[in-house]
């Protein structure tokens, strides 16, 4: 499937034309460098975005239009991807040719209409709206151990030597949230909105006149604004930070985070895949083999990477009196993959699962698209590049890479109620 | 093999059972991926069963499906499933349920080999005591990770406490000192009496030629014998009523975990139609186009939706509610009752949530693993897949609606709230 690029003034529109889906996909893409404010306002964008409109004046109201559309996927949503933020809508709606004539057109207005056209009086988002949102976040803050799971991937994120800038406090999180108003918020959104890069990607069986569509669906001019890579390279080794505590749980939680140095693109995006798969992506891998198959110590060990700042999540649940084992079983499975002392067709099997899901991503109209959206923004290559580069990986690549690989944080929330 | 197709969906399905009982459905579509399932008719709730023949029922421990699931997949001298599928770049896993046990792969890649490596996996089981006590160990852990988790404990206690004999009360995974008794024996007997063609059926959809597939799979099983015996599941005489109405657990927690389950004797109305008709019910009266629903965006109470389901077991509907508050978890409760009661639902939301039915279905026909669920659960419920169905959801009829609505009677619920000190 091939990419075609649309130039608009300030503006880039991407389609990917391809009648293997009954869908369209489209995304709306705000790109601008992430800083500490995104912590504070882009929770309570988006959530006062969904609720409030100016055309609906209720969520029942709005949601039966939606309805009415058959009820197309359609969120504003916002991610960091290494040193972007990316703010924006994610739409995906069936065909008219399997609903009514007309649909596609309506759908994009409807769903336009959230991003561009939200509830504004006198500069301001609703003080009502936004007080109910900012009491949840704020309760949700509160109560984030509540929920050890998901608290220790935050609480590894807050504790990795990588931040763009320096995390604030939880305190200092609720005060700034607190502190935000209708205007305050108001004023983000249009910074967003006109401080940053935008450029669109449609994915589906769609003709030309969806491109003047949408163009007349941008309420504004926007900037043309040039925008680095968002790759962030990790130069200096992380003095190893650990961190204990207490839960009142049954099992024990352990989340390590693991940082590549001086990685470059073809590392972080290829060898690096390599050497988390075999050291933790699946039932073949070093430490599940160990941890779990050998051993039984857990019903589950993985690892997570993320390519843009070349870092690496190690996460289990144990009993607690098997810390040290497990922690012993991880500094030697580390030192394996320095070592190479793992077997050679690993290599092999891993890099035809990566070639496999390159080769089969057309199969899925949100992949593809978020593909068309990786060569666009990251500078990405295709996929039958990125086939070609992941078959030139080796073993001595792998080795090389795990020597460049640093324990950086271990967390460990301990738990005390035991098998309770 | 028949050739079937989706009326008015433009989807194809291709049947056929072979000799020994095994249900094959093949479902082509224009991808690059192959997905295939085989599903073992055994789940959570078969814990007591016989041959016909037999006087007594064996009794098997909580958990025991879920426990044959984890060592389906245990290599057997040079054949190790699990490499097999990594060699070849295809996913694979299994699942529990209540009535049945799932094993897939999901790949482009050597698919005759992954086909192969799955039929293999479930035709036959070479297990030692060493790997049941090996894998004892990470169910265990697999258990304690629910037990920390504030919602499963108030559904699964919920559901426990609605249901007075039947299994279907015991969670899938089994409680965790029922995990200590199984043993080989019990498993390989549990694997005798369900394993077997005539109790399973394959499904698999994607990039896929119906007619190789079936030849492939008469190969793999031109030789291979099974007893032939016919295992007879317990019955239990379920009464009306639920067995405990209410329970409060105290943990460390600031907010508060509902559950509530509604046990109705079940209408006597065709199964597919009721299945329907409670759905329609629990999403206009509970979903985005609701009073309630607006009320949980307009008061920081609600830390979650309110969210709702329906499951049909032998006699009775169960109906379920899960929602987590920070407080007056009772006000929610009383809520949630007074609208399934009492709330009048808009006739002109009965089209729309056709429309909505409709579009679910074109969309199960765009990826393989969607429409192999579509088919399970389809075999699971009905026995067969339901090639009619966008006639039946165009067909649905307002007034018979309306007039189903009237004979439930919801005063028979228990609830379960997870709350603070």
């Amino acid at each position: 499937m091939k990419i075609k690029d649309y130039k608009v003034d300030g503006y880039n529109i991407h389609v990917l034309k391809t009648d293997k889906f009954k869908q369209t996909k489209i995304l709306v893409e705000f790109v601008s460098y992430d800083n500490v404010k995104s912590l504070y306002f882009a929770p309570l964008l988006i959530n006062i975005l969904k609720r409030t409109s100016s055309q609906y004046n209720s969520l029942n109201q709005k949601n039966l239009a939606l309805y009415k559309l058959y009820a197309p996927s359609c969120s504003v949503n916002y991610n960091i991807a290494g040193s972007y933020l990316c703010f924006g809508l994610n739409l995906t709606f069936l065909n008219e040719k399997y609903t009514e004539k007309g649909m596609n057109e309506k759908t994009i207005d409807f769903a336009f209409n959230i991003l561009f056209d939200p509830k504004i009086e006198n500069k301001s988002f609703d003080e009502k709206t936004l007080e109910i949102i900012k009491e949840e976040i704020i309760h949700e803050l509160e109560s984030k151990k509540e929920n050890p799971r998901s608290y220790i991937g935050t609480y590894l994120s807050e504790n990795l030597p990588i931040s763009k800038y320096k995390l604030p406090s939880l305190k200092e999180t609720i005060a700034q949230i607190k502190n935000i108003d209708g205007q305050t918020l108001y004023k983000y959104y249009q910074y967003l909105l006109k401080k940053s890069r935008l450029e669109i990607f449609i994915t589906g069986d769609v003709s030309e006149d969806i491109i003047s569509q949408i163009t007349s669906r941008i309420p504004y001019k926007p900037k043309t604004v040039d925008i680095s890579s968002p790759y962030i390279i990790q130069t200096k080794r992380p003095k190893l930070k650990v961190i204990k505590e207490k839960i009142p749980d049954n099992q024990s939680l352990l989340n390590i985070g693991l940082v590549g140095l001086n990685l470059n693109y073809f590392e972080s995006n290829y060898v690096l895949r390599i050497y988390s798969s075999i050291l933790g992506g699946g039932t073949e891998s070093l430490l599940n083999k160990e941890a779990r198959e050998e051993k039984s110590l857990c019903y589950s060990i993985s690892t997570a990477r993320c390519d843009f700042n070349s870092t690496i999540r190690i996460f289990s649940a144990f009993d607690k009196e098997n810390y040290n084992q497990m922690i012993e079983i991880i500094n030697r499975k580390l030192e394996d993959m320095r070592q190479g002392n793992f077997e050679d067709n690993l290599i092999d099997e891993y890099k035809q699962s990566y070639i496999a899901s390159f080769y089969d991503s057309e199969d899925f109209i949100g992949v593809c698209t978020e593909d068309m959206k990786g060569e666009v923004l990251y500078g990405d290559v295709p996929n039958r590049e990125k086939i070609k580069n992941m078959r030139k990986v080796t073993k001595e690549d792998v080795v090389a890479l795990a020597r460049k690989i640093h324990i950086a944080t271990i967390i460990y929330l301990e738990g005390e109620r035991k098998n309770d | 093999m028949i050739k079937k197709k989706y009326k008015k969906l433009n989807n194809t399905m291709y049947e056929e059972v072979l000799e020994n009982g095994l249900r094959i459905y093949i479902c082509p579509l224009k991808r690059k991926n192959i997905y295939a399932e085989m599903n073992v008719l055994y789940g959570a709730k078969n814990i007591s069963f016989k041959k016909e023949e037999d006087q007594e029922f064996i009794k098997t421990y909580t958990g025991t499906a879920h426990f044959l699931e984890h060592l389906i997949y245990t290599p057997d001298g040079d054949f190790n499933p699990a490499k097999i599928y990594n060699k070849n770049a295809a996913s694979n896993n299994a699942y529990t349920n209540k009535n049945l046990t799932t094993y897939y792969f999901y790949g482009p890649l050597n698919f005759e080999e992954n086909l192969n490596t799955l039929l293999r996996s479930v035709n036959s089981l070479n297990i030692t005591e060493k790997d049941v006590d090996k894998e004892r160990g990470i169910i265990k852990q697999e258990l304690l990770k629910y037990a920390d988790n504030k919602s499963f404990i108030a559904e699964t206690k919920a559901l426990e406490n609605a249901i007075v004999e039947d299994s279907y009360r015991y969670d899938t995974g089994g409680r965790i000192e029922d995990l200590e008794k199984i043993d080989l024996q019990m498993i390989k007997t549990c694997f005798e009496y369900f394993y077997r063609p005539d109790n399973m059926f394959l499904i698999i959809a994607g990039n896929v030629n119906p007619q190789k597939v079936i030849v492939q799979v008469k190969e793999f099983y031109q030789n291979k014998k099974f007893p032939k015996f016919k295992v007879i599941r317990k019955k239990y005489n379920e009464p009306a009523k639920v067995l405990k109405e209410k329970e409060i657990i105290h943990k460390d927690t600031s907010n508060n975990y509902i559950s509530i389950t509604y046990k109705i004797k079940k209408p006597k109305i065709d199964e597919y139609l009721l299945r329907v008709y409670l759905n329609a019910i629990l999403r206009l009266k509970f979903g985005p186009l609701t009073k309630i629903y607006n009320s949980t965006y307009q008061d920081s109470n609600y830390v979650s939706d309110i969210d709702y389901g329906v499951t049909l077991i032998d006699d009775y509907a169960l109906i379920c509610f899960d929602v987590i508050v920070r407080n007056n978890p009772e006000k929610t409760i009383d809520l949630i009752d007074d609208t399934l009661k009492h709330a009048e639902i808009n006739e002109d939301y009965i089209e729309i949530y056709k429309k909505l039915m409709i579009k679910t279905i074109i969309l199960d026909f765009e990826s393989p693993d969607r429409v192999a669920s579509l088919i399970e659960n389809d075999c699971l419920r009905y026995n067969h897949p339901i090639y009619d169905i966008y006639d039946k959801i165009k067909s649905l009829d307002v007034l018979d609606y309306q007039n189903f609505t009237k004979t439930l009677d919801f005063s028979n619920r228990n609830y379960v709230i997870v709350g603070k000190k």
